[in-house]
């Protein structure tokens, strides 16, 4: 898969492809699968604990401005994730829009 | 022998707790209401057992400190009961596998059973028994359903407490295994969202749930001051009035027609909160002045918490809380102390660092006036006008916000990014409301009457002794200069150590200015936490970090009162 940076916009360049990006970068109401989770062993210990894990279905349910925390839901259930955790978290989406970076 | 209740934060652990023991424990909809843990007995044939309520983890490799201590407390269990929430299997499941591998007899009560059917979800029962090989059974806790079952199935449990331990798998074979579970015994439908689901997107996206917030906050306050005023008025007072004085009037003068005691018992006035007397203002303060305010306020909180918004409110105040040095959940604290300053600094247990222990301990002693302070300010304030109240508010959470940032800027360290599960709304259960708001309400009038007793009786023995002049003469000079308040305030400041509601009530009878009214409450809210919460600040904090946090306190109330004494 090809991804090139535009200014601020992430652009997917094959068509069908899917895209990877961050839950960070990802619109509400987006959906994807998890792909791989970055950081370090801690952390995956506590995204797993919460069934937040790779192969997971995830759908993004809102942001919040200046950084805030993202709300996403995992089989029905929701979970507030700090900004910076989020950026570590890679979604392949499944829609080919074009993701604007935060 | 000791029976371990464990499972995932905020699956009903302690209502189960409190059906299998009938103690009253506090429970709530939001992850971490249990911080310690607690004990209980059940008696099973004749004989005693101790159940512990274990604090909520996810995992039993612990990631948090409640996680440690609930791992800890896995030592020195005989027996398991392995709360899960029915809604959410495969998550609950992990700790379930990892609870198969120590070996413990264990017993898997499939809690929120009544919710299972909503959200369209079937678990077969049977099949999950066999593949565990221990007794399953579907409770819904808040209505006792299902209780008997797991009394009877732990009887049958007790009689065997040998361990088989099953391997111990690694993350991949885990969630493996874990999914050949799920894709057997759990079919889900799919189904239209519930107006409940709808009002939880509504209420977490902050374009709508900002706003949603404020609607709540300003309902809650018109609420609590609506009911408050009103249970004062019309029901409590006369009461008092007409029943309850003329009664305890006679009772004394048949002991003590006149002289010290009965000025003590009844004071020197009739008015019922400058008297001063032991059963006259020592009763109408607590009960008269404050109890209804902390009544109203109580029942608004444990419905907002039972129904679930609270973790929705720490989130959406994340972003906030954190350029004041916490994180979102400290919202709870705060919203907590509130009502009583107490309960409110015992929270601040869930937050993982000294720094953010701290921060929290001494914005809850600056910054957040409990409900009994709140009553009698209203009491005192409110006949000047309901804005000089907002006003003394506005200015001491802005003063709060303004020593968090700087608190923020100062301290090394920063606070740690919010990660935690929201739960769906659940439609309160009357009975279990209103028993906890039964329980809050005791706790209030067992903690607050003796020390509000306490308080006119130090009152009376410093002003019999005349060492309240003593005190007045030398503090004069920095009240009247920096704060621009008589010598009479002194005695409030002293006692404000004690109990506040008690402190503003001796300024009634002072005939002080609007401006010396505002200055001398402002000031006595931010100076220092009463003791009851400052011993549990203590305790939290330890005795370096609360000299230090004192410090800010009383530094705080010294330049707020004097920039106000210059700026009114």
């Amino acid at each position: 898969m090809e991804t090139y940076f535009h200014g601020k916009n992430i652009i997917n360049m094959t068509n069908d492809t899917n895209l990877l990006i961050s839950l960070a970068n990802m619109e509400v109401n987006q959906e994807g699968i998890i792909k791989s989770l970055e950081g370090g062993a801690n952390f995956h210990a506590r995204l797993q604990a919460l069934n937040i894990r790779i192969g997971k279905h995830i759908k993004k349910v809102s942001k919040a401005p200046f950084g805030g925390p993202v709300v996403v839901d995992v089989d029905n259930s929701r979970v507030a994730i700090g900004h910076g955790m989020s950026k570590k978290i890679m979604v392949e989406v499944m829609e080919k829009k074009i993701a604007h970076e935060d | 022998m000791k029976i371990l209740l464990m499972g995932n934060p905020n699956v009903g652990k302690s209502v189960i707790f409190s059906r299998l023991t009938g103690a009253h424990v506090i429970s709530s909809n939001y992850p971490g209401t249990t911080v310690t843990f607690t004990k209980g007995n059940i008696w099973i044939d004749e004989e005693r057992h101790e159940i512990i309520d274990v604090p909520g983890t996810y995992t039993l490799k612990p990631t948090s400190k409640a996680e440690k201590v609930a791992v800890e407390m896995l030592k020195e269990g005989d027996l398991i009961i392995n709360v899960i929430d029915a809604t959410n299997l495969e998550r609950s499941l992990y700790l379930t596998t990892q609870l198969m591998e120590t070996g413990f007899p264990i017993i898997i009560a499939l809690n929120m059973w009544d919710d299972v059917k909503h959200k369209g979800i079937k678990i077969e029962v049977e099949k999950l028994k066999e593949f565990f090989k221990c007794p399953v059974i579907p409770t819904v806790a808040v209505t006792s359903q299902g209780i008997k079952d797991l009394v009877s199935a732990t009887a049958l449990c007790l009689k065997d407490l040998s361990k088989s331990p099953t391997p111990e798998l690694s993350d991949e074979e885990r969630w493996a295994h874990i999914g050949q579970i799920i894709r057997n015994v759990q079919q889900i439908s799919h189904r239209h969202h519930t107006a409940l689901e709808r009002l939880c997107d509504i209420t977490i996206k902050p374009l709508t749930g900002i706003p949603f917030a404020f609607i709540v906050i300003g309902l809650s306050f018109i609420f609590i001051r609506f009911l408050g005023e009103g249970l004062i008025n019309y029901i409590l007072h006369p009461a008092f009035e007409r029943y309850y004085v003329p009664f305890i009037v006679r009772l004394v003068n048949l002991g003590f027609p006149s002289g010290i005691i009965h000025n003590i018992l009844l004071g020197e006035s009739a008015n019922f909160v400058e008297s001063m007397g032991l059963l006259t203002t020592g009763i109408y303060v607590p009960v008269v002045m404050v109890l209804p305010y902390v009544f109203s306020f109580y029942l608004i909180l444990s419905f907002l918490e039972d129904l679930g918004y609270l973790p929705r409110f720490a989130v959406l105040m994340d972003t906030i809380m954190h350029r004041i040095g916490l994180h979102g959940f400290a919202v709870i604290s705060i919203i907590l102390g509130l009502g009583c300053n107490v309960p409110g600094a015992l929270s601040t247990r869930i937050l993982e660092t000294r720094r953010e222990k701290f921060i929290a301990g001494t914005l809850l002693g600056v910054s957040v006036p409990c409900m009994a302070q709140t009553a009698m300010i209203i009491s005192l304030i409110g006949p000047y006008g309901n804005r000089y109240i907002f006003l003394i508010y506005a200015i001491i959470f802005a003063w709060g916000i303004f020593m968090g940032l700087l608190l923020d800027r100062i301290l090394k360290g920063g606070s740690p990014e919010i990660f935690i599960e929201i739960p769906s709304y659940h439609i309160p259960h009357m009975a279990t409301l209103f028993k906890k708001l039964w329980m809050r309400i005791k706790g209030f009038l067992d903690e607050a009457v003796p020390l509000v007793l306490l308080g006119v009786l130090i009152i009376n023995i410093l002003h019999f002794i005349g060492l309240l002049d003593v005190i007045s003469r030398l503090a004069t000079p920095a009240l009247r200069h920096i704060l621009g308040l008589p010598k009479d305030v002194v005695s409030a400041m002293i006692i404000g150590f004690l109990r506040k509601d008690v402190a503003i009530g001796l300024l009634k009878p002072l005939d002080l200015s609007l401006k010396q009214l505002i200055i001398a409450c402002t000031v006595l809210t931010i100076y220092f936490p009463c003791l009851a919460t400052f011993f549990v600040l203590l305790k939290e904090l330890g005795l370096k970090d609360m000299v230090k946090s004192a410090c800010l306190m009383i530094a705080s109330a010294l330049i707020v009162g004097f920039m106000l004494n210059l700026a009114l």
